[in-house]
């Protein structure tokens, strides 16, 4: 345990205050906040010219006739009924009620494209601004209340805030941890290689195995300590992006929002965590067979970083059919525990500790002084 | 205390070392002397237990050194790697706690002492000079009450007065610990000056061994480095 304690402590103290270390952090926080500011803008753009809608409106008053054509100049296609399958042929449906007057509460369709969908688009609120203008009130005389059909269920306004803030924080986790997890193990071992330090370590009563399980233990840690520095990051990213697509649904339904159910998150974060083990256990690998720290970093996030990729898929569109992957399992998990699918998702939480537990043991095992000296496997 | 029996081991297509014997008692100060390549760090790596022989054995304090026993005896084992560097976010003093701690032992205020680095023992290892560190890992080792000292070239980077000073505290452990220390180098003038006994080793093999003075006479050499030579040239 003292070897474990020293090893771990060592880890921290000469990683934490390694000013290259430092320099990355605060790049990463500063890359994030301005990629926040960019990409709102550029996300903006790319709704206002892409959207694909239809427009139903059936009797109405002449203010909601009025906001239909508007809707339509902005390029909606107009229908009298709705119905479920017009989401196969649209991004969205706006519905436009019978009593509409301003300020207006419409209802919008959406079936789940990924995190994309989760929020209603921005022609809804540009058209009510214009109605608002034409009859002389204020803008933004409307309430926008989003219905995302997922699965076969349709989740209300507050629960589609929910489940886009469930599916956006488990992309996150998905693929943030595991890389940070992954990039700091290739520091504190290519550290330990450069400076020829395995030798020194291994000829004292620790052993392999206690330094590979401190290894690990203080990769995980640094990694949450990076993860909660780009988390206060991300708040920052995502306040950006939001000022650029303001939320269409009521302030009331966008405090709901925020509280994620404990029992949501927690399946996410414990696949997250058995993800980033394994992923920590092929970086270990990686990194002790390269000589020196700088190569560490450059191998070891080009080994991950292909197998995190696929998780790119959750922005645009639902993980199904990608569920034999392990590495978009947090987010899988999340669509099952939305849904109450819990048997998929006690599998996939199985499936992905066993996986973690298979490297972890793995590396136990092979990995020996031998190894980790002259970067032969012993026979 | 240290024995090494016919000890081979093999990296490849590359034989290290083909047979090498050799032995060390309490209180005794060895020397291993060879070229580069010539087999040392391989042999001192499986006296600390590092590697494995691929025949052969060695035994340090009683226990073979591939047995799970040994684990036990690592405690009273202090091997310095021949290109260890410190860590330089550390300071000296952290370094040392960090050693300690892998032995469970706290002993900074002496190693400190020894270490010669005064109060530049709480800056960062990266303000330190090559000597410097090197001074602060033997200073680290020296310090955890080890039985069984394996130094290899503890002097390499180490300007002349504190080559001395280290080559003294080795002797004087030896002596004052009861400890069996094997002591590798180039410079056959630093171990002459040092060492009980010494084993030529070249190519992986032993070539000869015996008290320095003895070793010259039965060369007929002016020195250590000069019998050397002629041991391996035969």
């Amino acid at each position: 345990m003292g070897a474990f304690t020293a090893l771990v402590v060592k880890d921290l103290r000469e990683i934490l205050t390694s000013r290259y270390f430092l320099a990355s952090l605060l790049g990463g926080f500063v890359i994030l906040i301005a990629l926040g500011a960019v990409m709102g803008a550029s996300i903006e753009t790319a709704q206002k010219a892409t959207q694909s809608f239809a427009v139903v409106v059936g009797n109405t008053t002449e203010l909601g006739q009025r906001y239909a054509e508007l809707l339509r100049e902005l390029g909606g296609v107009l229908y009298e009924k709705f119905s479920p399958d017009l989401l196969d042929s649209y991004g969205y449906a706006v519905v436009v009620p019978p009593n509409f007057t301003l300020p207006a509460k419409v209802e919008v369709y959406a079936k789940y494209r990924g995190l994309l969908s989760t929020a209603a688009p921005p022609f809804v609120e540009l058209a009510a601004q214009r109605l608002a203008e034409e009859v002389g009130v204020p803008p933004r005389p409307i309430n926008a209340e989003l219905y995302v059909y997922l699965d076969g269920r349709v989740f209300k306004p507050g629960e589609v805030a929910m489940l886009a803030n469930l599916f956006l924080i488990s992309w996150m986790f998905m693929f943030l941890v595991p890389l940070l997890v992954a990039s700091t193990a290739a520091v504190a071992v290519g550290l330990e290689k450069e400076k020829r330090t395995f030798e020194l370590i291994l000829s004292t009563p620790a052993t392999a195995r206690t330094l590979v399980a401190a290894k690990l233990t203080s990769a995980v840690a640094l990694a949450f300590i990076q993860f909660a520095v780009m988390a206060a990051a991300l708040i920052f990213y995502f306040y950006n992006l939001s000022r650029a697509a303001p939320p269409v649904s009521s302030g009331e339904v966008a405090g709901d929002a925020v509280a994620l159910p404990p029992a949501l998150i927690a399946p996410v974060a414990l696949s997250t965590l058995a993800l980033s083990l394994a992923l920590l256990g092929l970086a270990f690998i990686a990194a002790t067979r390269v000589e020196d720290i700088k190569t560490a970093q450059s191998v070891v996030p080009m080994v991950v970083f292909p197998l995190l990729v696929p998780s790119f898929a959750a922005i645009f569109g639902t993980v199904e059919g990608l569920e034999a992957y392990p590495f978009v399992h947090p987010l899988a998990v999340a669509y099952s525990a939305m849904v109450g699918q819990w048997d998929k998702v006690y599998a996939f939480l199985a499936t992905d500790w066993a996986l973690a537990i298979a490297v972890v043991a793995s590396i136990l095992k092979f990995v020996t002084p031998d190894y980790l000296i002259t970067g032969r496997w012993r026979r | 205390m240290i024995r090494a029996v016919q000890l081979a081991k093999r990296f490849g297509k590359i034989e290290a070392l083909k047979n090498v014997t050799l032995e060390v008692n309490q209180g005794e100060v060895v020397g291993l002397i060879g070229p580069n390549g010539a087999g040392k760090t391989t042999t001192l790596r499986i006296l600390a237990g590092l590697l494995r022989p691929d025949a052969g054995y060695a035994e340090v304090l009683g226990v073979r050194t591939t047995s799970p026993e040994f684990k036990k005896v690592k405690r009273w084992v202090a091997y310095l790697p021949e290109e260890v560097m410190p860590y330089d976010n550390l300071t000296g003093r952290a370094f040392i706690e960090f050693v300690h701690g892998l032995y469970g032992v706290d002993n900074v205020k002496e190693a400190a002492e020894i270490s010669g680095l005064g109060p530049r023992i709480d800056d960062k290892i990266k303000t330190y000079s090559k000597g410097m560190r090197r001074r602060l890992v033997v200073a680290s080792l020296l310090t955890v009450g080890a039985k069984a000292l394996l130094l290899d070239e503890p002097t390499s980077g180490v300007d002349v007065i504190h080559a001395v000073e280290i080559r003294r505290l080795v002797r004087e452990y030896a002596v004052s610990r009861k400890a069996a220390v094997v002591y590798s180098s180039h410079n056959m003038l630093e171990v002459e000056s040092i060492c009980d006994r010494v084993y030529f080793i070249n190519n992986g093999v032993v070539v000869d061994s015996g008290v320095p003075r003895d070793l010259a006479a039965k060369y007929s050499a002016a020195n250590l480095e000069e019998a050397f030579v002629r041991a391996i040239s035969i």
